[in-house]
């Protein structure tokens, strides 16, 4: 029954040269724009506001490095080096979860200590140097450098091999939409109030680090280091396809797969499953401390 | 919080990455006119069934695959080897043509085709001869690093029981305790036969623990003579204090495989020709078989058979020692073997 449909899809795709190189840049973009998000609404809603000039421009910086990086390499005429562009999304993207997960958890324990409602009071409570502005940064640096070189040669294939300009044109439209998901979910973030934001932001933040996780372990695979627990769980390639709109999205932020290994599934429950309950303060030992005086 | 001289720098900074990226944009623009086309790029096309062809053979070696993408949905291609992602490429979007260039040794391998339901390939990697079994792997330097680095603690260690020893043995002389002066004498002859292999490195005339008066078979034969005056004391310091140098030049030497394997050699060569074999000869075979333990997984690797030889020869020669038969022959077989796993393991003796 999805034979038709996807063969619908499938014709659909050939015919439209464009959607194929947006799906992709889509995704890749996201995947950069999304921890860039994230980041720039954490540092406003947590009154550093004027961290910001540091992220776009640590956001540019990896940006045009990335840029001079992809056009070597094509001018060189050189291969695509992706077993270390593999080994190196697994480290970053290892790092940006633990990040992640670390200002999840501050966020809640700035919450609980402070008054609620009183933005201000945050500020006082933000007692962290500048170390923790910077890290961010370079986590925001990393997060589009990781993404960046791969895409940018994408982008240049795109304008060195289609008949027309419409594949390129895709990627760039990908690329952009991109960027406005990441000022979305920036917009999204500094908009909603404070204790949801803290709560819910919490959680969505931690769905997007076992997505990275999960990515991380098949980066490592396919750089040849990870090599257990390969076996496909699922295929649902015929029902959510990867490179569809649905798939890309999902993908994208949330770290769908539609063919997940064995060891994929595992990290990305493994890592919900622990980390959910201790946020919403399920006891992990049954004596439980002192609650809020 | 970034002061107003360090945004000025950033942007500074930004604007001259744009103009290198400009530059680089318009040499790519120029360049486009000049296609590139290695000649023996092997093509395969993947459509949304199969690759197509579906079964390659290739030389080893760095061979070009070109992979066009015939179907309608972005695909990633892969070499695994089993399930390990030997190369790869990701994002081919419809209608692409990408070159791959892996490294590929000698063996039959699979190429995953688009979807994961598509049939997989079969890529067949073939050597020199035509053969797809992987030539027997010579180490290479990072294979070498491990056997030799465990090589230089147990000299380090060897040579902190000799310096041990030696004080001891001086302790020993000064309180005129002859027993216990010919114990340690025996002790300290048994660390340095240990470390034999690694001593060629030094220059055996000018170490007083190897020649003149206070090496350790002229120190024996003085300790039988059972006379212990201030000559035998002056002697065993001697001793002590060269046993307490050699421990610091062997901290501060890292000797290289070839040096430790052909050491090992010359030894047990030594020993074939020695007429009498001394009572350190166990000692010192002790220390080869350290040499031997050490790099046997990478002889294994390279010849097998050789490995298996080299034990059964070590056994028979350590056998030969125990029970104090003189058997030169098998002392020959030995370093024969030694010789040939220096051969196996690349370490020429240039």
């Amino acid at each position: 029954m999805f034979d038709t449909a996807i063969r619908t899809i499938t014709l659909h795709k050939s015919d439209v040269p464009m959607l194929v190189p947006f799906l992709i840049m889509l995704r890749e973009g996201i995947e950069a724009s999304l921890i860039v998000g994230i980041v720039a609404s954490y540092l406003v809603k947590t009154g550093r506001r004027s961290w910001l000039f540091a992220v776009w421009s640590g956001v540019a910086l990896a940006v045009l490095l990335c840029a001079i990086a992809g056009l070597l390499l094509t001018l060189l005429n050189a291969d695509f080096p992706q077993a270390q562009q593999e080994a190196f999304e697994a480290v970053i993207g290892v790092v940006a979860v633990f990040m992640l997960t670390s200002m999840v958890f501050w966020m809640k324990k700035a919450a609980r200590s402070m008054k609620a409602g009183l933005q201000e009071s945050i500020d006082t409570a933000l007692t962290t140097g500048s170390h923790h502005g910077l890290a961010l940064v370079g986590l925001v640096f990393f997060a589009v450098a990781r993404e960046g070189f791969e895409s940018m040669v994408f982008l240049l294939a795109t304008f060195q091999q289609s008949s027309g300009p419409w594949a390129a044109l895709g990627a760039v439209l990908g690329l952009a939409t991109a960027a406005v998901v990441g000022f979305a979910i920036y917009w999204g973030g500094i908009r909603i109030n404070l204790s949801r934001f803290f709560r819910w932001t919490a959680v969505f933040i931690l769905v997007v680090a076992a997505g990275l996780l999960a990515q991380s372990v098949r980066s490592l695979h396919e750089a040849g280091v990870w090599n257990s627990l390969q076996q496909v769980v699922f295929d649902w390639s015929h029902v959510i396809p990867e490179d569809s709109p649905l798939g890309t999205f999902l993908s994208g932020i949330l770290g769908y797969r539609d063919t997940p290994t064995a060891s994929e599934v595992i990290v990305y429950v493994g890592f919900l499953l622990i980390s959910l309950p201790i946020f919403f303060g399920v006891p992990a030992v049954p004596a439980r401390p002192r609650s809020a005086t | 919080m970034p002061s107003n001289r360090l945004k000025l720098a950033v942007v500074g900074a930004i604007g001259l990455l744009v103009i290198v990226v400009a530059v680089l944009g318009v040499a790519l623009v120029n360049r486009r006119s000049a296609p590139s086309t290695a000649p023996d790029k092997v093509a395969i096309e993947i459509s949304d069934t199969a690759c197509s062809p579906n079964a390659v053979t290739v030389a080893a070696g760095a061979p070009t695959f070109s992979i066009k993408n015939t179907s309608g949905r972005a695909i990633e291609w892969e070499i695994l080897d089993g399930v390990m992602v030997l190369a790869e490429r990701e994002n081919i979007a419809p209608g692409f043509a990408l070159d791959v260039t892996p490294r590929l040794k000698p063996g039959t391998y699979k190429m995953t085709c688009g979807l994961l339901s598509n049939a997989p390939g079969s890529l067949t990697v073939t050597a020199a001869d035509g053969s797809t079994t992987a030539l027997p792997a010579a180490p290479t330097l990072a294979d070498l690093v491990a056997p030799t680095a465990e090589y230089r603690v147990y000299a380090i260690r060897s040579a902190e029981q000799l310096g041990a020893a030696a004080t001891a043995l001086q302790s020993a002389v000064t309180a005129g305790d002859l027993a216990a002066a010919r114990t340690h004498l025996a002790d300290a002859a048994t660390a340095l036969a240990q470390i034999a292999p690694v001593l060629h490195l030094f220059d055996r005339e000018a170490n007083p623990l190897l020649a003149g008066p206070t090496s350790f078979g002229a120190l024996d034969k003085t300790l039988a003579a059972a006379s212990l005056d201030s000559s035998t004391a002056g002697l065993v310091d001697v001793t002590r204090k060269s046993a307490v140098d050699l421990g610091g030049t062997i901290h501060s030497t890292t000797a290289s495989p070839h040096e430790i394997v052909a050491g090992a050699g010359q030894v047990v060569a030594d020993l074939a020709k020695a007429t009498d074999f001394g009572p350190t000869a166990i000692a010192r075979i002790a220390g080869v078989r350290k040499v031997i333990e050490l790099f046997r997984p990478l002889t294994a690797r390279a010849d097998k058979s050789l490995a298996t030889k080299l034990d059964a020869d070590l056994a028979a020669t350590e056998t030969a020692l125990a029970q104090n038969t003189a058997q030169p022959a098998r002392l020959a077989d030995l370093a024969a073997d030694l010789v040939a796993m220096q051969a196996a393991l690349g370490l020429s003796t240039t």
